[in-house]
């Protein structure tokens, strides 16, 4: 670890402006729990951080008047898992304690894991495959990115030094019948090889009305499969559609040509299988 | 050829001294170790203490051009810095020693090349860790790259890169260090009398011990009186002593070893390491104690691991299922520098071949460097690469001769008349209950329903395997391990041993032997930490030694301090020596337990009341015992009995395979053990189900993953796939069926280890029964699984070997392609 | 340098250091409590798993200033060291009547129901992960007082040991949370008591 100074703003506008005051230099902490590790790798060098944990905005969650939920970005999985959310927003609290472990829970964030932006993480796949959104303070403003663009294609964020995420927002119970986040790892405690989310909308005649399918780990940042999205439009899906809709996932997310090596041999085999078992989980959940 | 070997009574206990040895004592360790009073090696604080660091090279084989510590000088706190030229010259380079050879192959740092990624480069002391870690930073190194030599197959190519260069080895300048032949029986005419040949490429993974406490010491010099001290968690403190004393060239009654608790080691803590040389250094320099414990990633790069292999394996049979012949040519992998590495093929060779006593062998090794990571020993010590291939081919003749797998090996496993028995291999087997194991595995893991009911993705498969019980060293001529028991004043013992206890209970199960024959009481025994300076000499604990070796010691240390307070009790009471006895913690005449004299006031005679001492008695209550085992050098056919008694594992694993993601998930596990007479059989237990941990990682995912630039891919626990929990089957279908050693006095076989040596091939032989893929290369990791499963059915094929048969595949499929061995000069006379 | 004030077993540390200090070297090195371990520094093998405000952290992976003014419970503070002098171990005792925990000088009662649970069932054999496994047992335990032992080995997920093969580590995690509930049990109907 390099030498640092340690800054502790007790409110919002302290933490932008002290973030503004040192540029580049400057590193937002929540938990801690990735940008330590690279830290102590001395691949991450910053020379300040600011840490969010005395801004009390950015914990807890609430309901906007719109039916929002609204998550601080400082939330830890571990209060993700205790607030028990209702309907789809379940699949948030289930998601948040399926990974890592109980001691990683305790101090892991999600804006923290948005932030860091790991492809192999969860929460990335899962803010894009649910559609979520992110509000940002920078002392150039605030802001609100879908989360679909949070991501850099070619790694990271978009987000400019200094500018802080304070909330993440899922859309209403209204917007999904049902959503399912699968994923494959090796260990219980291992990062994702692949994951996949699948959100879908059943009209009155339980046929998909819209439907969004998130690949993770397969890229730089979270791979919508639109194609695959647009082809479940429409439709009464059979066992056998949803195989098809596996295959159509491996072919658009990793088609053979861009699969050489045998890891992403594995990966576009993972793809169809887990698209498969997400779909399937969500029309189960839809159809419930 | 008819032999009469040496038939050793083991001696029976009267039965009242037979109470603590066969409990499952809870363990005397353990209130330190849960409490959080327990010292590991980075619990040391000494006054004055420094903290140092290494620089490691970030590149695999590159010339060294210049090192420049000048500016880390300058950095704050920082008090010296090291690097290879200073060193040059001064400190003399290890490893001949320990592996048999002209010269060292290890130095401190590297020199003027380096030969793989982790290699120490330079070292930094300060007062703080970061103060050290910041002062690295700004070493300044020089170097130009070299072509890198991953693959161990390419190292014997005439055109491969030369790694160690500055070293004439016997065998020529190349890569090929060091080599193995067996040449037992005529395997020539075993082929042309073989009924079926079976053969195979297997390569075996490399494997971390991983142990959780990290490699580590503390130095510690006086400048006045010369003397170094030196705190190691190693597992072998007169080997670092020995080692280290000749690196330095200082007196070895200068050094001092001292171990703290040792948090595991698994062979991974056998030898002496660099930062042991480079602290002592530091510390010979300031006159200060120096601090240097390895981080996670400097453990993986450059503590040592399993040897990898690639074994040409043919087995040859009759049609009854006989085994006549085994024949294989290795190319075995130890790295850049070897930590007895070259070792780990004598006698995973030699005994691996257990249990079935295989007339005609013929192997040929060649021992090479690359540019990994020095490789060595770690649980099982070559048996589990060896059993891996082994057992599979049975398989494999097992499904051509139409002979199911359990009773192809119930026909071969060793099953003499009498015992002793010696084998084609040399090796003497004293007893065994190998036969009734692999029965009791078979019938605990449900064999011929699970064989005759299928289902879909799932499979049984077994695995045989025999251990050694420690090893006569095959570079050393030596199997020994040492006790000095001492009765304290007032009737309590203190046990002295150097063989370091790192989990596997000795102050348990030491104190069980003693207080049997001594009739004192557990909670009275005590052992001390091993201390060079007043531990009797014993080579470590390793090779599944303890119980077996370090415990004969002991036993004959004991009843020598029995003779000692028995005539002295004799004495006093005016009775004749041969009716007393000792128990209750007194030396009693017999059938009088509740009378006698208490072991404290025995003690005190010796010490306080000299005169009431028998005429003549030296006044000491200490013995001493050395056992050094009745095991033979290996002869220059390879043959001979290296162990003294050799443990049995008989394994049967159930697994389910997940055709969507390949994962392989074993659901159920049975292991039958013979393992002599056990000491304490909760710490068997828990031996077995450690090795049993060790074996699935190997089998299932741990592995040193390089890519071509020699770079570690796997060099933390986020990417090295050691087991959790979640990973492990219930471990509870685990027998005993105790065929006690008749050479050992108390009948102990080694348990550390046979727990490990037939877990890859029942699993892969499992794997195979439940999907038809025979896996050739470890470890079966989902990937693999899933590639092999779409492999097979795009080729549209029952059974697939995997990955030799992938359409990618370049290397020789037939025995006619094989390589020549390249180094098998009959002239040669192996050491 | 900042200067910080933890609770550590409940006694208030107050130090200044450097700002890369972590919680564990904090523990460590400043409090002197070396029963929390540095197994990896990755947050990958759960040896140095302490409490902080009664929730369980990795304590390599925290830096001390994160946590700043708070609450800490090693494995030290599970069984506080016993302040009265060791009982005397008479020579009269009886050779072969071991009663494990009383001839080593303690009693079930100066330990955790894990701690005795992982004695008599043999869950450790090196020790060294052993701190970070009774630290994160305790913590889940007392969440989830009937687990199945799948739940165990989920608990302990990030937890590595590569002696045991887990096994004991189970049995006694499932031992002690049979004897946790048995406790709890009889406080609540004392606190009953109390009330009534």
């Amino acid at each position: 670890m390099k030498a640092f100074t340690f800054l502790a703003p007790e409110a919002l506008d302290e933490a932008v402006a002290l973030l503004d005051r040192h540029g580049r230099d400057a590193r937002p902490i929540a938990g801690g729990q990735s940008l330590l590790l690279a830290m102590k790798d001395r691949i991450a060098r910053p020379s300040v951080l600011v840490s969010l944990a005395g801004l009390a905005d950015l914990r807890g969650w609430r309901y906007s008047p719109s039916g929002e939920l609204e998550i601080g970005a400082a939330t830890t999985y571990a209060a993700l898992i205790s607030a028990q959310f209702g309907g789809w927003h379940g699949e948030i609290s289930a998601v948040a304690a399926d990974l890592a472990d109980r001691p990683v829970r305790t101090m892991g964030t999600i804006g923290g894991a948005l932030c860091q932006a790991d492809p192999r993480f969860d929460m990335p796949a899962l803010a894009v495959g649910l559609g979520a959104s992110v509000d940002t303070a920078s002392a150039g403003g605030a802001r609100t990115i879908p989360a679909a663009e949070l991501f850099a294609a070619s790694g990271g964020t978009v987000l400019g030094p200094g500018e802080i995420l304070t909330t993440v927002r899922f859309p209403t119970l209204g917007a999904f019948s049902g959503v399912a986040f699968e994923k494959f790892r090796q260990r219980v405690f291992d990062a994702a090889v692949v994951s996949a989310v699948c959100g879908l909308r059943l009209d009155a005649d339980a046929r998909v009305a819209d439907a969004r399918i998130v690949l993770g780990a397969v890229a730089q940042a979270p791979v919508i499969a639109q194609r695959t999205g647009r082809q479940m439009t429409g439709r009464t899906l059979t066992e056998h559609d949803i195989a098809e809709l596996g295959a159509a996932a491996m072919e658009e997310v990793l088609p053979v040509s861009q699969a050489m090596s045998s890891f992403h041999r594995y990966q576009r085999e993972l793809v169809g299988v887990l698209v498969r078992r997400a779909i399937t989980r969500a029309l189960d959940q839809a159809r419930s | 050829m008819t032999e009469t070997l040496p038939r050793t009574r083991r001696q029976t206990n009267p039965p009242a001294a037979r109470k603590l040895v066969g409990q499952s004592m809870p363990r005397k360790e353990d209130l330190a170790l849960l409490t959080g009073t327990a010292r590991f090696i980075d619990d040391i604080r000494l006054p004055g203490m420094l903290y140092a660091k290494i620089l490691r090279s970030s590149t695999a084989h590159a010339r060294l051009n210049r090192v420049d510590t000048s500016k880390a000088l300058q950095q704050p706190g920082v008090h010296a810095a090291l690097c290879g030229q200073d060193l040059l010259g001064k400190v003399k380079p290890w490893g001949d020693m320990m592996q048999d050879l002209l010269v060292g192959d290890h130095f401190p740092f590297a020199t003027d090349k380096i030969m793989y990624e982790g290699q120490e480069i330079a070292a930094v002391v300060a007062d703080t860790k970061y103060q050290a870690l910041d002062a690295l930073e700004v070493i300044e190194v020089d170097y130009d790259q070299l072509p890198v030599l991953v693959d161990p197959e390419k190292a014997i190519s005439p055109d491969a890169p030369v790694i160690q260069e500055g070293i004439s080895y016997e065998f020529g300048d190349g890569n090929i260090f060091d080599r193995y032949r067996v040449r037992v029986g005529d395997i020539e005419e075993t082929e042309r009398g073989a009924d079926l040949v079976v053969r195979q490429r297997f390569t075996s993974n490399r494997q971390a011990g991983a142990a959780l406490d990290p490699h580590g010491c503390v130095a510690s010099y006086d400048s006045f009186t010369g003397n170094l001290t030196i705190y190691s968690s190693t597992q072998s403190i007169f080997m670092v002593r020995d080692i280290l004393a000749d690196t330095l060239q200082i007196p070895r009654n200068r050094v001092r070893v001292i171990v703290p608790d040792v948090g595991a080691g698994f062979g991974s803590k056998a030898q002496m390491f660099a930062h042991e040389v480079i602290a002592s250094v530091l510390s010979m320099q300031l006159g200060r104690p120096v601090h240097l414990v390895l981080g996670r990633g400097e453990i993986f790069r450059a503590g040592t691991c399993r040897t990898g292999q690639v074994r040409y394996a043919e087995l040859f049979l009759k049609r009854d299922g006989r085994i006549t012949g085994y024949r294989d040519y290795v190319v075995h992998n130890c790295g850049a520098m070897s930590l007895w590495g070259n070792q780990v093929i004598h006698i995973g060779t030699n005994v691996g071949m257990l249990p079935y006593p295989i007339p005609n062998v013929h192997v040929d090794a060649d021992i090479v460097h690359t540019n990994t990571a020095p490789a060595g020993p770690l649980r099982g010590f070559g048996i589990p690469q060896m059993i891996f291939a082994k057992e599979q081919l049975v398989d494999v003749a097992a499904e051509q001769l139409g002979i199911d797998p359990l009773e192809l090996r119930a026909r071969n496993v060793v099953r003499p008349e009498t015992f002793p028995y010696r084998t084609p291999m040399g090796q003497v087997i004293d007893s065994t209950s190998i036969y009734d194991c692999l029965h009791k595995c078979g019938e605990a893991i449900d064999w011929e329903r699970k064989r005759a009911e299928r289902v879909p993705y799932e499979g049984v498969g077994l695995g045989v395997s025999m251990k050694y019980t420690s090893c006569r060293h095959p570079s050393f001529d030596t199997d020994l391990s040492a006790v000095r028991l001492r009765l304290e004043t007032d009737g309590t013992v203190t046990i002295f041993s150097s063989d370091v206890s790192h989990g596997q209970s000795h102050a348990t199960f030491l104190a069980q032997v003693v207080g049997d024959v001594l009739g004192v009481g557990f909670e009275k025994v005590n052992l001390a930490q091993p201390d060079s300076a007043t531990s009797p000499f014993g080579l470590g604990t390793f090779a599944s030694r303890a119980a077996a070796v370090l415990g004969t010691a002991c036993r004959q240390a004991a009843e020598r301090l029995r003779e000692k307070v028995v005539t002295i009790a004799a004495h006093v009471l005016e009775a004749s020596p041969e009716d007393l006895e000792t128990g209750n913690d007194r030396v009693y005449v017999r059938g009088l337990p509740d009378s006698g004299l208490y072991l404290e006031n025995l003690a005190s005679y010796a010490a306080y009341r000299t005169h009431q001492l028998p005429p003549g008695f030296e006044p000491t209550l200490e013995s001493v015992a050395t056992y050094d085992t009745p095991t033979e050098r290996e002869a220059p056919d390879g043959s001979g009995n290296l162990s003294v008694t050799y443990s049995s594992a008989a394994h049967a694993a159930h697994v389910r395979v997940d055709p969507d993601t390949g994962r392989v998930t074993v659901v159920d596990y049975a292991m039958a053990h013979d393992t002599g007479v056990v000491i304490n059989p909760l710490v068997v237990e828990g031996q077995h189900q450690g090795g049993f941990l060790m074996g699935i990682g190997m089998a299932l995912g741990e592995d040193y993953v390089y890519d071509e630039d020699g770079h570690l891919l796997s060099a933390s626990f986020k990417d090295y796939q050691a087991p959790y929990a979640t990973e492990l089957p219930e471990l509870t279908k685990i027998y005993e069926i105790p065929a006690p050693s008749l050479t050992i006095p108390g009948g102990q076989k080694g348990a550390g280890e046979s727990g490990a040596g037939p877990v890859p091939a029942a699993i892969a032989n499992a794997v195979y029964d439940a999907t038809g893929v025979r896996f050739t290369a470890l470890p079966i990791t989902p990937e693999r699984m899933l590639l092999a499963l779409k492999e097979k059915e795009r080729q549209g094929v029952d059974t697939l070997r995997f990955p030799d048969d992938m359409p990618d595949f370049t290397g020789p499929r037939t025995h006619q392609e094989w390589p020549e061995p390249t180094a098998s000069d009959e002239g040669d006379i192996l050491l | 340098m900042q200067q910080i004030t933890l609770t550590i077993n409940g006694k208030s540390v107050t130090a200044e250091v450097d700002e890369r200090t972590l919680l564990l070297e904090f523990i460590r090195d400043v409090a002197g409590y070396t029963g929390t371990h540095n197994g990896c520094m990755e947050a990958r093998c759960g040896c140095c798993a302490v409490e902080v405000d009664g929730e369980i952290v990795k304590s390599c992976n925290v830096l001390a200033l994160q946590v700043a003014g708070r609450s800490v419970t090693t494995v030290e503070g599970l069984s506080p060291q016993r302040l009265r002098p060791l009982e005397h171990i008479t020579t009269q005792s009886l050779a072969g009547v071991y009663k494990p925990l009383d001839a080593l000088g303690a009693d079930a009662k100066d330990l955790h129901p894990l701690q005795s649970a992982f004695h008599r069932k043999h869950a450790l054999q090196c020790g060294f992960c052993t701190p970070g496994m009774l630290m994160v047992l305790k913590d889940y335990l007392e969440d989830n007082p009937e687990p199945t032992r799948e739940d165990v080995r989920r608990a302990i997920s990030g937890n590595l040991c590569r002696c045991t093969g887990y096994q004991h580590i189970v049995d006694a995690a499932m031992d002690a949370a049979q004897q946790m509930r048995v406790a709890a049990a009889g406080a609540d109907s004392t606190a009953d008591a109390a009330d009534a």
